[in-house]
């Protein structure tokens, strides 16, 4: 490890401890900042009479947890992918994870209208997500070539066919929705962090884990992949199985992040290269350190979409989009595809 | 000891490679030649498990190739394929450091990095550790590989040990040719038997010690160095003219003149 992959890892946990700082701190209901951080350092309340630490612990803490968390998840899901198809354009929308993810809550909303509004469409959305997205990895695993190992031609053209799909049918969707059911889904699709929750962080949360851990304890194989699947094989590494795992990793981490949040795209791009810029491609650095970076933008993503003046609120998937779009374009111009 | 009896493989429904069989033995090297098309890379593949053979069967220390578990044929065995660009700007140092996946989690990092260091001064690239390796030459990262493979049999010492090896010296300058080529001998006197698709028939005779020339996905020949790589066969293989030069001690094929 070297001095600067030393010092990154601290660095980027301070940069996100006081964007996490001034994201408590900060927000439209009029408690100011002072209170705020009381409140934090109070514990809650237990009392409704507390208005500051209401807001703090059941509205601005949950927001910030889940969009560290899914900034973590999205970046991760990324740099599983961009190590699986070897290029460092891969996305998990790319693949047509999001796009599944998105179409499986949106059925939800729709067929149960019950559900909408209620405090459990985080869970029920999650669910049908979820499901949606491991059919995803499913298509994509049969994406298989004769030989036997997923092609990344195969792949990636899969993830263009099931993007269009998924599109098609969220459109056909919308067609079928009410005025009102319109105005939700359309705000969810966009991606945001408002209707975050300690349900849904505390799900994201079990399913983030066990997936950061399994990528953390895969690094070094990772790395082998670098040098293609006969390669890695040479050295020993299982290219089936690890291929089939970081699948779904991906699609567990991208599809419930997009069940929870809508589409917030981008994060699983662009943290991973600015770590690659600046530490290396070593995924024994870059799967912490994009965790650290991916959690930082989103947060500040977050902040930013619900700072603008006039109280207006941004959908943070709009936000995240708007810089991470012209970066992608960038990194395609410069990439010798 | 790696054996194959009789290997054949389809590639495409093509028949690339029509019953061959080698033995080559601990601390032995056989360069495998023969004209672009007869099924040299084939043959590597078959023999590293690449691709699956149609008739026959590979052995290698006794057991057949499919029956070994992969780490331990990793520990076991390594293989430099012809030049494949990395997908990421890992540094020389990391690539060559890959070595040690088969033995992960087994050695302290000091005795890593001493096996990394080794390795990359055997090759002669130490200079270049910390460059990224998407912007060496062809020739300075076919060393790298070098250098990850012999860091791959490195532990192995003392035990049964292969390296297969396409073309290793195609992209090399004269003097990093012999260098490599010094530095298989070195392994073999170590007890690594060592297979290496070569083109150079005067540097096979000068550092292998048997010889299997392909044409057309047969053994065309085989035997030890001096009795295969002579004019006669030579010119008969590669279809151009193939004759002596230097004197009866310290002699040398002249091709295509």
């Amino acid at each position: 490890m070297t001095a600067r992959s030393r010092a990154a890892l601290p660095l980027l946990a301070l940069g996100l401890a006081l964007a996490a700082l001034l994201s408590v701190c900060s927000g439209s209901s009029g408690v100011s900042a002072g209170s705020a951080l009381r409140a934090l350092f109070s514990g809650p309340s237990g009392t409704d009479a507390d208005l500051a630490s209401r807001v703090v612990w059941s509205l601005r803490l949950p927001r910030l947890l889940l969009a560290a968390l899914a900034g973590a998840s999205l970046a991760s899901a990324g740099a599983a992918l961009q190590a699986l198809v070897r290029n460092p354009l891969a996305e998990a929308g790319l693949l047509g994870v999001s796009a599944g993810g998105s179409l499986g809550a949106a059925a939800v909303l729709l067929l149960f209208p019950v559900l909408a509004g209620a405090s459990l469409v985080s869970a029920t959305a999650l669910g049908a997500a979820f499901a949606a997205a491991l059919a995803c990895g499913f298509v994509l695993f049969l994406a298989r070539d004769r030989e036997g190992g997923v092609s990344v031609t195969r792949l990636l053209l899969s993830g263009v066919a099931l993007n269009a799909l998924a599109g098609a049918g969220l459109g056909l969707m919308l067609t079928l929705t009410s005025d009102q059911q319109l105005r939700t889904l359309a705000f969810w699709m966009l991606g945001s962090l408002s209707r975050a929750d300690w349900p849904s962080v505390a799900v994201l949360a079990g399913l983030a884990l066990p997936c950061g851990l399994l990528l953390a304890v895969r690094a070094r194989s990772l790395d082998a992949l670098s040098l293609g699947e006969p390669g890695a094989a040479h050295l020993g590494v299982n290219v089936p199985r690890l291929k089939g795992e970081l699948v779904a990793v991906a699609a567990i981490l991208a599809g419930t992040v997009t069940a929870l949040c809508g589409v917030i795209g981008f994060i699983g791009l662009v943290a991973p290269h600015l770590v690659r810029l600046t530490l290396g491609p070593s995924h024994r650095n870059l799967l912490p350190a994009s965790s650290l970076a991916g959690a930082l933008l989103l947060v500040l993503a977050d902040l930013a979409a619900r700072s603008l003046p006039g109280g207006l609120e941004l959908p943070a998937g709009a936000v995240t989009a708007l810089l991470g779009a012209p970066l992608f374009l960038w990194m395609l111009k410069r990439s010798r595809l | 000891m790696l054996q194959a009896d009789t290997i054949s493989v389809n590639r495409s429904g093509a028949k690339v490679l029509d019953g061959v069989s080698l033995s080559l033995e601990a601390g032995r090297i056989l360069a495998v030649l023969g004209p672009n098309g007869a099924g040299k890379s084939s043959l590597l593949g078959a023999l590293a498990g690449d691709l699956p053979v149609a008739a026959g069967k590979v052995l290698l220390a006794g057991r057949e190739l499919s029956s070994w578990d992969r780490r331990e044929l990793a520990r076991t065995r390594a293989v430099v394929t012809q030049e494949n660009p990395p997908a990421f700007a890992h540094a020389a140092a990391e690539v060559a450091g890959l070595g040690l996946l088969p033995w992960e989690g087994m050695f302290s990092r000091a005795e890593e990095t001493r096996w990394v260091g080794e390795a990359m001064a055997a090759m002669d690239v130490s200079a270049l550790a910390r460059r990224p390796v998407t912007e060496l030459s062809v020739g300075e990262r076919q060393r790298v590989h070098l250098a990850r493979a012999l860091v791959q049999l490195a532990p192995a010492a003392g035990k049964a040990r292969f390296l297969l090896l396409d073309e290793p010296v195609a992209s090399l300058d004269p003097r990093h040719q012999h260098l490599l080529l010094a530095a298989l001998r070195k392994l073999a006197g170590e007890g690594v038997a060592v297979l290496a698709v070569l083109h150079d028939v005067n540097l096979a005779r000068r550092w292998a010690d048997d010889a299997l020339i392909l044409r057309s996905g047969r053994a065309a020949a085989a035997g030890p160095v001096g009795g295969v790589l002579v004019p006669g066969v030579v010119s008969e293989v590669f279809e151009i003219p193939a004759r002596w030069v230097g004197t009866q001690e310290d002699r040398w094929l002249a091709l295509g003149c």
